[in-house]
């Protein structure tokens, strides 16, 4: 019922207006003004019949807040081809530039419809609501109220009643947007080179802002489809002397229709995207298997289960657990896409809860990008509701001790402006963030630009010097440098590095598990690449870490570090090199822990020596020798004492974890094999350590 | 009378004199009596010591001579014949040595040594010694310094020197007890001076400004005295007082070009940017090398938002001074508001590679 009513409205703001128009300059489509090509007229008339009824499509969609993006862009391209036979035709220029106007090519609809003003002064009363949008778009807030509200005088009831929300809606975007404009963001925002006059968008970044994965609908090696453009593609660029300049099409995920980009983890190993099955799209999941994406499996349960519904279920984001993935569904309010997420409930099973609104963050109207960043805790999402300055803004929220999430805030200029601004992906520290936006300026349709946040004012250094000696000519320089304010980061360290063969330097498939040492607690595990053998992982500043790596026939690694909090520096770049299992191969055990002058096996050792009870479980021809050293700080016999009892004391627990003795012994070498100096704290610290060497395999 | 006047000189040489000739060098007068023969003689003598005195005088004041015009082999050659004609004489050993000093610090030590040797009231020598020590060697420096002191406790010019080399060993403690030592002696403007610069750099602002004011007290002239108290009171908080004091030292020396740039300097961060550039300006126009003027004029030209303008002076200020790590810093700073990514970080390296901190947290933070 509803859809016959915008139906009839559609219908009723056009046509009748133009046709009475009698401007001299404005050509009409009939035979008297083209009788030598009543062909050309014909196929003009045509295309746009045909345009119409995208047109009329396309208005009940966006009356009813659905997107309609696609149905006015195929009405674009058919009266374009009308607008080449006749240019200077009032209605048509006025058809254009509504149009346009949902498109990501608004920023040319103004031009359309000054065309169509020049052509004629008589016109439907939305072309007053399509002008007020126009001039929202230019900055112009003022005069954009001004021709809402007299499009609200002049417009008929019924007319009013479909467009009265949206223009509602539109007013105040205008009146909130001179509060959102007046606030000041130390922000730059550059269009990124990589950019076509063909819509690039969906920009994923890695954690470590290495790897950029993005779509576009640039021509590839496919055919353009009726309208002229081309299937989406995933591209990906590897930063280089921080840039993203070369850009490869992700060959294994593309396919002939349309392949979008939804969500990166954060290592840049994963891969989520969405692709149509039986009609609707789902949520799928790609893994980097060595230098290759490997097979999509379906994300968030089994089609029709978990958070996969019969509605589109398209970008999506992980969270830093990996137990929940957050993603857009046109199955939420009224239809509209809305932030829903699902967790993981059977992971081997693939076994997801069904999904469940984000909360706040949604609105009547789209929502259309989620992202979680690595903090875990803040939410970016871009939304046509909210305070938006006009089409999609960018918001953050945060989530509080509940898991609510907060009331959304704009990020305010010059990352959103009246035009489409989506999608948001940033690095771990929130330095830079990457976004999409069709603004004036661009490059065509969508763009990716690079977001910087400057952070605090870096102060800049007036030099004075005095002549403090006076009996030396030369003056001294004042040596003091004013601190900046420190910049405002997320408080997060990332920690990246390569998994190696200690001898060939070979990248190896391992498995690494990060643990917090103060609680035993396994904070995370994941896997590094086969090819590059490098991980990447982001994690809280502040605390001491156990790291784990196993790989297939190597001895396994461990170490543990701190990543100090409030540092400068939140990149921690580490490589670690495996050993083979081979008789005489020894590793240190950094985490096994004495008090000083003791022999007791700390408890905080424990986690470590169980890996090593399960490295011998998974080995049964393993014999090693726990060897104890010490420092030179005490006597010959005494550090000799004191390792041989440490180094039993490591046999015993093993034993007691069920390892056979046999297979084990232990020798204390004191001070006799430091392997650093022992004149300074941090040799002796490194000389301080429990061993073991395989003997046996 | 005239026979009565030569007997009398005779009688006096015969007593004085005792040299004994060569005798085929000495025409004998067979006419002169032996008494008269021995005046004679004598005479000769007396001439002869004179005219190589003579010569080893003038060729020493030839020496100094050339060391006026800045030509010293020449120097050197005119003072070692005046050695060579007088070898005890103190004063060419030490002429000669100022002539080796910077040239040849090896042959310069020697000379300052033999000049010392002859001549143990005069300390100069070893003050010089200890100056071209104090270049590469400053323990041996102060070894010679207190040499001096040993054999002469009034030297208050060794505490001085001990005190400076402390400061610049940066043993601030040991240099005021030096300053101290020397003050006790002998009150010296110079010496509060220094030792109120290493209350300064203890960060005892209230004690520097003392010593600076009893500095001004033993002599108002010294603008550096002004210029130093005016960046301690600018140090410790007091602007209104470190403008007043640049003012009085700019007044006491009106081409202090340092005295403009740092009233300049201070007026940046007190945010009178006119007031800066037309200082930072006269700093410049009278010493046109002065990289630290330029390096501020970049920073005004910055905050102004002047970013080619800032960029272009911070260009001169890093070619004036290659090692200049603030201007890169600040240069920078300025690239990157200019969008131009690369070349801050590659700033911000270098000025890291110079020492400073800042740099490393621009570096982490911005480059990734």
């Amino acid at each position: 019922m509803i859809v016959n009513k915008m139906k009839n409205i559609a219908l009723l703001v056009v046509g009748i207006f133009f046709s009475q128009s009698t401007s001299a300059q404005n050509i009409e489509f009939k035979n008297s003004n083209f009788k030598s090509d009543k062909e050309g007229l014909k196929l003009a008339k045509e295309n746009i019949k045909f345009a119409d009824n995208f047109r009329d499509n396309a208005i009940i969609e966006m009356l009813a807040m659905h997107d309609a993006e696609l149905l006015y862009s195929q009405a674009v391209f058919y009266y374009q081809k009308a607008q080449s036979f006749n240019p200077n035709n009032a209605e048509l220029n006025y058809k254009i530039g509504s149009c346009m106007l949902f498109t990501n090519n608004k920023e040319n609809a103004f031009s359309y419809l000054k065309k169509a003003a020049s052509l004629s002064n008589d016109f439907p009363n939305d072309f007053l609501f399509y002008k007020g949008m126009c001039l929202q778009l230019d900055g112009e807030f003022g005069n954009a109220i001004e021709q809402f509200e007299l499009f609200r005088n002049s417009a008929k009831k019924k007319e009013l009643e479909f467009f009265e929300m949206l223009t509602k809606k539109y007013i105040k975007e205008c009146q909130s947007s001179v509060y959102v404009l007046s606030q000041t963001h130390r922000i730059w925002v550059d269009n990124l080179s990589l950019n076509t006059e063909y819509d690039d968008w969906s920009p994923c970044l890695s954690a470590d802002g290495d790897l950029l994965l993005f779509t576009s609908n640039r021509p590839n090696e496919n055919s353009a489809n009726n309208i002229g453009s081309y299937d989406q593609d995933i591209y990906y660029s590897n930063k280089k002397s921080r840039k993203f300049k070369s850009i490869f099409p992700l060959s294994e995920l593309n396919s002939s229709s349309d392949d979008v980009s939804g969500g990166l983890s954060y290592d840049g190993q994963r891969l989520l995207i969405f692709k149509e099955e039986d009609g609707n799209t789902d949520v799928y999941e790609s893994e980097l298997n060595g230098k290759y994406w490997g097979e999509v499996n379906r994300k968030m349960g089994k089609k029709s289960r978990g958070g996969n519904t019969d509605k589109n279920e398209t970008f999506a984001s992980f969270d830093p657990p990996d137990i929940k993935v957050y993603y857009i569904t046109d199955g939420g309010h009224s239809g509209n896409k809305n932030i829903y997420f699902s967790g993981v409930m059977n992971r081997e099973r693939n076994i997801w809860g069904k999904g469940q609104s984000a909360g706040v963050v949604n609105t009547k109207f789209q929502e259309g990008s989620v992202y979680i960043h690595p903090d875990g805790k803040t939410m970016y999402f871009s939304s046509k509701g909210h305070n938006t300055l006009g089409g999609y803004d960018i918001f953050v929220s945060y989530v509080d001790d509940l898991g609510h999430w907060g009331k959304p805030i704009n990020l305010g200029y010059p990352i959103n402006t009246p035009y489409d601004d989506l999608f948001y992906s940033a690095t771990a520290s929130g330095r830079y963030a990457f976004i999409a936006s069709n603004r004036a300026g661009g490059k065509g349709g969508l763009d990716i630009y690079k977001v910087t946040y400057w952070g605090a004012d870096k102060p800049m250094t007036a030099d004075f010097e005095d002549q403090l000696m006076a009996s030396i000519a030369s003056p001294v320089s004042d040596n003091s440098v004013a601190e900046p304010i420190t910049v405002e980061e997320k408080s997060l360290t990332v920690f990246k590095g390569k998994i190696l063969d200690a001898i060939t330097k070979n990248s190896i498939a391992a498995d690494i598990e990060i643990t917090i040492n103060s609680t035993g607690e396994v904070y995370t595990t994941l896997k590094s690449n086969s090819s590059t053998g490098k991980f990447l992982l982001s994690l809280p500043a502040g605390k001491n870490y156990g790291i784990s790596v196993v790989a297939e026939g190597y001895l396994f690694h461990s170490e543990n570090f701190d990543l100090p909090k409030g540092d400068g520096f939140n990149l921690v770049n580490k490589d670690i090199e495996l050993k083979n299992i081979k008789v005489g191969s020894n590793i240190t055990l950094r985490n096994v822990f004495f008090n000083s002058g003791k022999w007791d096996v700390k408890s905080d050792s424990y986690a470590e020596l169980d890996r090593l009870v399960a490295l011998l479980s998974d080995i049964p021809s393993l014999k090693i020798e726990i060897s104890g050293h010490t420092d030179n700080v005490g006597s010959v016999s005494f550090n000799k004492l004191l390792s041989q009892r440490r180094a039993d004391a490591v046999v015993n627990y093993l034993a007691g974890k069920g390892v056979d003795k046999k297979r084990l012994s232990a020798k204390g070498y004191g001070q006799s094999k430091p392997v650093d100096s022992n004149n300074t704290a941090e040799g002796r610290a490194l000389n301080r350590r429990t061993e073991f060497e395989i003997i046996e395999n | 009378m005239k026979y009565n006047f030569i007997i009398f000189l005779f009688a006096i040489f015969t007593c004085e004199f005792s040299y004994s000739q060569a005798t085929d060098s000495i025409v004998i007068d067979s006419t002169l009596t032996n008494s008269e023969r021995l005046f004679t003689d004598s005479i000769n003598v007396l001439n002869n010591q004179n005219q190589q005195l003579s010569g080893s005088r003038n060729a020493y004041n030839q020496g100094l001579e050339f060391v006026k015009n800045e030509e010293f082999e020449q120097a050197i050659i005119s003072f070692t014949n005046a050695i060579n004609i007088d070898s005890s004489f103190s004063s060419a050993y030490l002429e000669r040595a100022k002539c080796y000093a910077g040239l040849n610090n090896e042959l310069a030590i020697n000379d300052y040594n033999s000049a010392f040797a002859l001549d143990s009231l005069n300390y100069e020598p070893l003050y010089r010694i200890a100056k071209i020590q104090s270049v590469s060697d400053r323990k041996s420096a102060l070894t010679t310094y207190n040499s001096i002191i040993k054999l002469d406790s009034q030297q208050y010019k060794a505490y001085y020197e001990i005190g400076v080399l402390c400061y610049l060993d940066d043993n601030i403690d040991k240099a005021i007890a030096s300053f101290s030592s020397s003050i006790d002696i002998n009150k010296d403007a110079r010496t509060f001076n220094d030792r109120a610069s290493c209350y300064r750099k203890k960060e005892k602002y209230d004690d520097a400004i003392n010593d600076y004011f009893l500095a001004i007290t033993l002599n108002s002239d010294l603008a550096f005295v002004y210029n130093n108290l005016a960046s301690t009171y600018r140090k410790s908080g007091n602007n209104e007082k470190a403008l007043s004091y640049y003012t009085l030292a700019i007044s006491k020396d009106i081409n202090y070009a340092l005295a403009y740039n740092n009233r300049g300097s201070l007026q940046i961060d007190l945010g009178n940017s006119i007031e800066a550039l037309s200082d930072i300006e006269n700093a410049i126009s009278l010493d046109d090398r002065y990289a630290p003027a330029y390096n501020n004029r970049g920073v005004l030209h910055h905050q102004n938002k002047k970013y080619t303008k800032a960029l272009a002076d911070f260009d001169i200020a890093i070619k004036l001074n290659s090692n200049y790590a603030k201007a890169y810093l600040n240069r920078g700073i300025t690239r990157q508001m200019i969008r131009d990514e690369n070349g801050a970080c590659n700033d911000w390296s270098k000025a890291k590679e110079l020492g400073i901190k800042m740099a490393n947290k621009y570096l982490g933070n911005d480059c990734e």
